[in-house]
């Protein structure tokens, strides 16, 4: 999304209000420094008026670590507060895991001190504080008020999910209509994030982080969970799913194969100066591949996405972490969803009264095994990366004639 | 016909002037208080002449 000036960022837009309060109920109840910080009586100096400013009060690390202002110091919303502060979105539980997991440890603490503070140098400035959701624009993508610091109950989908959620998610929801690049059906029917994604998801706590991440977290939203739970059971549905239902996760047919990945948006951004990632990486695709997380769907194959992760990824980090020392037990084609689903897609097309195998099933010599991830794919494009990926690649899985 | 035509252009017109007084309530300063805080931030030219352009990330991430 464009970014807003700077002036536009902190502005509050009176209208033909009195008062800031007028705006909102905590507006009137608090005064700005009171969150904030700062010299309210210096109204002609920037600097002084800004001494001991606090920009985002409802960043837990700024208080003393368990507390914000939304909590603490008013004693508002302390229960919320408290719960959040241990969330998926606060903490970022999934990336430290995965860490800790390339280090051949069991957990973040166990990493290499200098790991943790790089980590936290660079890693985390993308958690959620309250006012992320609440109030404005993500810190982590471009900041400013969404209606003049109006506290919103319900977060905006484009200023405050997508915001942050742009490059894997916004662009396969909305759909592109200049490029012709259909969007997800379920934005179409005017769904909006918060309908699959709840309330209790965004702030319930994590209390087994060892082992809690997005997908491994059973707060996380299913398509059968309140939906698709119609008279005629999904599992008998039509051929295809009485054949597949089992074995596939609903992505690997229902997702449409121009799908955004991780690399859309690298490459175009800080990697761009860099040719040989640029060569080796396409911007669109998922591949097929064997499931890598059992825990949470029983299917045998999923859809993957490539990440961008090398062994040397966090050499910036010091000389300890130059080189991932437990790169090779951690694939790089990662479990994904992509969130572009239609009835009918690439792999299910039925024109002309084809079976969809024909647009799905990865025979020798057909076009369709380029959906599906393959060792010799891999040794291709990244040869580093095929030990990481042993367990995810289908070669030895597929029905002999198909090999 | 003449009825709902004035009807329906006297309402444009009401419109248009809540428009032009909210546009121009934009650039004043309504607040009156004694908060310094709030005395600029509700002031947009104010802010556009003291805010510098500040670093800050460019979303379109996860």
């Amino acid at each position: 999304m464009a970014p807003l000036e700077p002036w536009e960022k902190v502005f509050i837009n009176l209208g033909r209000r009195d008062n800031v309060g007028e705006i909102d109920y905590h507006l009137a109840e608090f005064s700005c420094v009171d969150c904030h910080g700062g010299k309210s009586d210096q109204f002609n100096n920037m600097e002084k008026a800004h001494t001991g400013l606090i920009k985002d009060p409802s960043e837990y690390h700024l208080l003393d670590g368990e507390n914000n202002s939304c909590g603490g110091a008013s004693n508002c919303h302390n229960a919320i507060v408290s719960e959040y502060k241990n969330s998926l979105h606060q903490q970022l539980w999934g990336e430290k895991r995965m860490v800790a997991l390339r280090f051949g440890v069991d957990n973040f603490e166990a990493c290499p001190t200098e790991t943790q503070v790089g980590y936290s140098g660079e890693c985390t400035s993308c958690h959620a504080t309250c006012g992320d959701c609440h109030i404005s624009i993500p810190n982590s993508a471009g900041q400013g008020f969404i209606s003049s610091h109006r506290f919103r109950k319900t977060p905006d989908q484009s200023n405050n999910c997508t915001a942050c959620h742009g490059s894997r998610i916004a662009h396969d929801f909305y759909g592109d209509a200049e490029t012709g690049r259909k969007g997800d059906i379920h934005f179409e029917k005017f769904m909006d994030c918060l309908d699959c994604h709840t309330q209790a998801e965004m702030h319930t706590g994590i209390t087994d982080t060892e082992n809690t991440h997005r997908y491994n977290y059973d707060l996380a939203p299913s398509c059968t969970q309140g939906c698709h739970t119609d008279s005629v059971a999904l599992e008998v549905r039509n051929i295809y799913h009485v054949q597949h239902f089992a074995d596939l996760t609903c992505h690997v047919c229902h997702s449409q194969p121009t799908y955004n990945n991780c690399t859309g948006c690298h490459v175009k951004n800080e990697w761009q100066t860099d040719p040989v990632y640029q060569a080796n990486n396409p911007v669109e695709d998922f591949k097929i591949g064997l499931n890598p997380l059992p825990g949470h769907s029983n299917a045998k194959y999923a859809t993957l996405r490539h990440i961008p992760i090398a062994p040397d990824s966090y050499s910036n980090w010091g000389p300890v972490s130059a080189n991932i020392p437990a790169y090779d037990t951690r694939e790089t084609w990662k479990f994904t969803t992509p969130h572009n689903i239609r009835r009918f897609t690439a792999l299910t097309d039925t024109t002309g009264g084809v079976g969809c195998m024909a647009s799905c099933h990865p025979y020798q010599g057909s076009d369709n095994r380029d959906y599906f991830l393959f060792r010799n794919f891999i040794q291709s494009e990244w040869g580093n990366e095929v030990d990481a990926n042993r367990n995810v690649v289908v070669d030895d899985d597929l029905p002999p004639l198909w090999r | 016909m003449r009825k709902t035509i004035l009807l329906l252009g006297s309402l444009a017109v009401l419109f248009s002037c809540t428009q032009l007084i909210e546009e121009d309530a934009l650039t004043d300063n309504a607040y009156q208080g004694d908060d310094g805080c709030v005395y600029c931030h509700t002031n947009s030219e104010r802010l556009k002449a003291l805010a510098k352009a500040e670093e800050a990330g460019g979303g379109d991430g996860g």
